[in-house]
């Protein structure tokens, strides 16, 4: 599905501490077709509209928000909405001095070489990379929730290389008492 | 791979709730003694439960005060779900997660207007039956973090509270 210069969003937070370092404005895109088995976010795999949101209204919101360093993309797939993606990316580096992270399902292997892999490494500081392999699962791992899932630092990238062995859960309450869970519970 | 798992805003406030629903198109009926003959479901009405005219196999989706808590009463399987009109047109019909998605930000608005309304002291009550709920559930989710061997960072942004969580493997 094509939305034009409208991203399919899935979720929103303007400031998270678990999906890479330092507070960081969130994206969950919504729509996958690569239905990893035992994923965690299934309802993130529909195409269909959930939150239609222009790009521009999206770049507004990341650059208004304050006290963040950085974004993050996952979904949902963020390569199967890739042209306003990089779009996005394209805005964030040469308007912000905000760091970029983007979640990808593919492998390295199946986009290295292509156009979009060469965008994407240019334009990110960090990828998180591969499947989501539930016989792999580890909710040890920094900021990724299988053994095989690999962070590819791309040249130029500013963000110094990290990889400790921990479990993060980040836990957001709102004014009414509503409860959202990100992150890796057991 | 990471999980975001959602619950419902508590919904508390019998007449943001019902005011939001209006905004949302969601037709509410209010269903009292002499009314409740009129709707055949499956699973008994009671008076006070709050109609929509969102329509599953059970028959209409409503609002029931549970425990001082407005929750939506509606069938798990979803396949044949549809809006239902008073035009007896059908419309787009959200799934139950994104149309409660969509009722709590509605009802957050409704309930700042309802507090615009209300005398001070009244404003006050409420006020602070809010933060005492708030309150309960941030006890409760610190304890039950420190319990399975988080270290718990506890920090406030934009009328939130978010707890990030971190235990060393």
């Amino acid at each position: 599905m094509n939305f034009g210069t409208t991203f399919n969003v899935a979720h929103l937070e303007p400031t998270t501490h678990i999906y890479g370092p330092g507070p960081r404005f969130t994206i969950w895109l919504q729509g996958c077709t690569l239905a990893c088995q035992g994923c965690w976010n299934t309802e993130m795999w529909p195409h269909r509209p959930q939150h239609l949101l222009d790009r521009n209204e999206l770049l507004e919101r990341i650059i208004s928000t304050p006290n963040i360093e950085g974004v993050t993309l996952l979904g949902g797939e963020p390569m199967q909405q890739a042209e306003n993606t990089l779009w996005l990316l394209q805005q964030l580096r040469t308007k912000t001095a905000l760091n970029i992270m983007l979640y990808t399902g593919y492998e390295r292997a199946e986009l290295e070489g292509t156009d979009n892999w060469q965008c994407f490494e240019a334009l990110t500081d960090l990828i998180v990379s591969g499947r989501y392999e539930h016989n792999l699962r580890n909710t040890g791992l920094l900021w990724r929730g299988s053994e095989n899932q690999q962070l590819v630092y791309p040249v130029g990238s500013r963000l110094k290389k990290q990889d400790q062995r921990v479990n993060q859960l980040e836990i957001v309450i709102s004014e009414h008492g509503g409860v959202t869970v990100l992150g890796y519970p057991d | 791979m990471s999980a975001v798992i959602k619950t419902t805003t508590p919904f508390t406030l019998e007449l943001a709730l019902f005011n939001a629903l209006q905004v949302l198109g969601s037709d509410p009926i209010r269903v009292g003694a002499d009314n409740l003959k009129e709707y055949h479901q499956r699973g008994q009405l009671i008076v006070g439960d709050i109609l929509t005219n969102r329509c599953d196999y059970n028959g209409k989706q409503h609002f029931r005060c549970i425990e001082g808590l407005w929750v939506l009463r509606h069938d798990s399987d979803e396949l044949n779900a549809r809006v239902f009109t008073a035009a007896k047109t059908s419309r787009q019909y959200n799934k139950v997660g994104a149309f409660l998605q969509e009722l709590e930000g509605e009802y957050a608005r409704q309930y700042e207007f309802h507090l615009e309304q209300l005398a001070v002291q009244e404003k006050q009550r409420l006020e602070a039956e809010r933060k005492a709920r708030v309150e309960v559930t941030r006890q409760s989710a610190i304890t039950q973090a420190k319990a399975k061997g988080y270290v718990v960072q506890e920090k406030h942004l934009n009328g939130k509270i978010q707890l990030v969580c971190t235990r060393s493997v």
